[in-house]
């Protein structure tokens, strides 16, 4: 047992850090500009190493590649949002590559997939999804034909990994598709107006008699595909914590101006009520960080239990929203007027625990594994 | 690098106590939680496994051994785990900070076959919140010393205790070693508590108790106190890891089979989704536990872990053991089932300051 990280793993938290506080800078500009999205790299990039890219082969002491990667995560989303350079691979990379024939991962290896499965009418159940894809025998071309919205990525990605429906007898099936960007029939509609995270760039997908070939069908175990998202579950749930982070060190920040301190040697009470309230939040944060190494130690040291991502991201979820919440309740109503950060990091923290899979649907998952239940016995 | 494996030592000593508790105590534990007492022999037996002779002795580690086996023994007992507990507390500060002459005395109650019935007292029954307010108080006399005070206090009504008494002279605090057959030492409010009943919580008054130089524990008493604080805050996340872990495990088979508007309990979301939380929460409280024995161990940050696990435990344990009896319904209130035991141990785990160790 050890908690200690090794001076690798230092130097890329610390890398993280500094540039997630440089790429702050634009925090505000992108929050108040909806609809610009923001670079891929920012000029203060230029030169700087990426830790995303540091970690892909490490060969001295480290807590490892998979624990480093939710750390980035954290760090950067403790800055903001937009960070100083867009990852390179989205979660649909970590799909094909998980799925993929080696024939489709060679073609598209080298650019960016988002993943389309929310529709209107199918979030948290993904076999709502009611966009089709029909086989046209003659040209050899799947059409697709539907709508798909909150699409992480979808103005910048190469490409887009598409769930719908295809019908097999009598029953239709949930598959798969990889649709580039310029494939005709294929628009990206305007950047969705949100609360919060505004520099991320979402917006939805309409697909009209859109044909691709035959070779972009993904014909994946469905098993296999939702698997991928138990190793991206904790990396979200750092993003709850980096805001979390972002909110805790901005109140403790507040206690010269009030005169007292975060006292941990004193018992429970002691102290102020902003005191207590800190410590309190403190416990919330550190029990949601420590669940989530765990979940990634596991993925690290091939121990996955698969209830352990559910676990990080529900944990990450409750945390974004308690510590935004509380914290707003006695840092000052200065902290109310846009351009002060407190105000947006409130309005980003509540996004964590609805996307990547919602809070409910974690907990579905956990007591299935708890319970012994089916998806049938317990919805 | 970061990583949560148990050693071979720690998982045996896991295993170990996980045997003793399902063996020798789950069966009894609302049988003890009624009579207030837990039978001397069975802390006799729990000494005999050797945690508070190994932890003590340990070069390093012996704070998270303490709390994996803590944790197990809870999960059978909470006030056997709560004795145990302060037992070890009182042995770390004498190997930490012990004259030569005390722990030779420490020595020979390790070796022995019975329990060693002792504590750290520092915190006395009113509503202080520091070391400040505490008012037991030593004074010299012609012969030596004279105690006097009060302390909230464990495990008295058995046989002779031994306690590490924390009070302030004209040169500040200093912890003293107080046998319980000496003179003036009188135990109260033996009635009985809300919870750890089987751990006799009590007060101990001292009236003109006679110590003497040999009888101070040497050393910066400020330091030590503050190190039987986090100990106590670890030992008691621990304590409360194992009970909620319980609760959740004794909760689990009775909603799968109990039938309400024709289906089980457990297919109920709302339910199925605290129980989700439990697990949730109850894990997590094992990483706070395990990440703050070994802050303990390796000097690090031990002081804010310490408080965080202690403050997360509390709280999170009493959810748990107030969702759990609630799904009981009427059965959670009554005597027979053990969720009213688990509510009240839990409830006065959460307030107790000091007195367990690890």
């Amino acid at each position: 047992m050890n908690f200690e990280l090794t001076p690798f793993d230092r130097d890329i938290i610390a890398e993280a850090n500094a540039q997630a506080n440089i790429a702050r800078k634009y925090a505000i500009h992108y929050d108040v500009n909806e609809d610009d999205v923001p670079l891929r790299e920012f000029p203060e990039a230029v030169g700087r190493p990426d830790p995303l890219h540091e970690i892909r082969n490490i060969n001295q002491p480290t807590s490892g590649s998979k624990f480093l990667e939710a750390q980035i995560i954290l760090e950067y989303s403790r800055g903001d949002a937009a960070h100083l350079r867009k990852p390179k691979v989205c979660l649909g990379n970590y799909v094909l590559s998980a799925v993929g024939t080696p024939e489709q991962i060679h073609r598209w290896d080298d650019i960016r997939i988002a993943i389309a499965i929310t529709e209107p009418g199918a979030g948290s159940d993904p076999s709502r999804v009611t966009t089709t894809a029909t086989f046209d025998e003659k040209t050899s071309e799947w059409v697709l034909n539907g709508e798909k919205i909150f699409i992480t990525f979808a103005e910048d990605a190469e490409a887009a990994m598409v769930f719908a429906r295809i019908k097999e007898g009598d029953r239709y099936k949930l598959t798969t598709f990889v649709v580039e960007k310029g494939t005709p029939g294929f628009k990206v509609e305007p950047q969705l107006k949100k609360m919060g995270i505004r520099a991320e760039d979402t917006a939805g997908l309409v697909f009209t008699e859109c044909r691709i070939p035959a070779m972009n069908h993904v014909n994946a175990d469905f098993k296999a595909v939702f698997s991928v998202f138990n190793l991206s579950r904790p990396v979200v749930a750092a993003v709850g914590l980096g805001i979390s982070r972002a909110i805790l060190d901005y109140v403790n920040g507040l206690f010269p101006e009030l005169q007292s301190e975060a006292t941990y040697a004193g018992l429970p009470y002691s102290g102020s009520a902003i005191e207590q309230k800190v410590i309190e939040l403190e416990a919330e944060y550190e029990a949601a960080w420590l669940t989530m190494c765990f979940a990634k130690w596991q993925e690290q040291t091939d121990q996955i239990e698969k209830e352990r991502a559910s676990m990080s991201k529900a944990m990450g979820g409750n945390l974004a929203r308690r510590v935004s919440h509380e914290a707003l309740e006695f840092c000052g109503s200065h902290a109310l007027f846009t351009g002060h950060l407190m105000e947006k990091w409130f309005r980003d923290a509540r996004i964590v625990d609805i996307y990547e899979g919602a809070g409910e649907v974690q907990r579905l998952l956990i007591a299935r594994s708890l319970l012994g239940y089916t998806p049938k016995e317990l919805k | 690098m970061i990583e949560f494996q148990l050693n071979e030592v720690q998982e045996a000593t896991r295993e170990a106590f996980s045997q003793f508790a399902s063996g020798r105590l789950s069966d009894s534990a609302q049988k003890w939680h009624v009579a207030g007492r837990v039978p001397g022999e069975v802390l006799d037996e729990l000494w005999g496994l050797g945690l508070v002779q190994e932890a003590s002795a340990a070069e390093s580690e012996g704070a998270l051994l303490s709390v994996v086996a803590l944790e197990e023994i809870a999960r059978g007992d909470a006030s056997s785990a709560f004795r145990l507990a302060a037992s070890a507390g009182y042995f770390r500060l004498l190997a930490t900070a012990g004259s030569a002459h005390q722990n030779e005395k420490a020595k020979s109650l390790l070796a022995a076959d019975k329990f060693a019935n002792a504590a750290v007292l520092i915190y006395e029954e009113g509503m202080g919140r520091s070391v400040g307010d505490i008012r037991s108080h030593v004074t010299r006399t012609p012969s030596g010393f004279a105690l006097n005070g009060s302390k909230l206090a464990v495990g008295v009504s058995d046989h002779s205790s031994h306690f590490a008494v924390y009070a302030h002279d004209d040169h500040g605090g200093h912890f003293w070693l107080v046998d319980s057959s000496k003179e003036g030492v009188h135990v109260s409010n033996l009635q009985g508590s809300l919870g750890l009943r089987g751990a006799n919580l009590c007060v101990v008054r001292f009236n003109d108790v006679e110590l003497n130089e040999s009888d101070r524990v040497p050393g910066d008493a400020a330091a030590q106190q503050l190190q039987a604080l986090n100990a106590s805050r670890i030992a008691t996340s621990a304590i409360l890891t194992g009970v909620a872990s319980a609760i959740k495990e004794y909760t689990i088979p009775y909603i799968k089979q109990r039938v309400v508007h024709g289906e089980e309990l457990a297919k109920k979301q709302t339910i199925a989704f605290r129980i989700a939380d439990m697990h949730i929460k109850i894990e997590a409280m094992r990483l706070m536990t395990w990440r703050s024995a070994w802050c303990f161990d390796n000097e690090k940050d031990v002081v804010k872990m310490a408080r965080l696990s202690h403050a997360y435990s509390v709280r999170h344990a009493m959810w748990v053991a107030d969702e759990a009896l609630q799904m009981f319904g009427g059965h959670g209130y009554a005597s027979e089932f053990p969720l009213e035991m688990w509510y009240r141990n839990v409830r006065t785990l959460g307030l107790l300051n000091g007195i367990v160790g690890i």
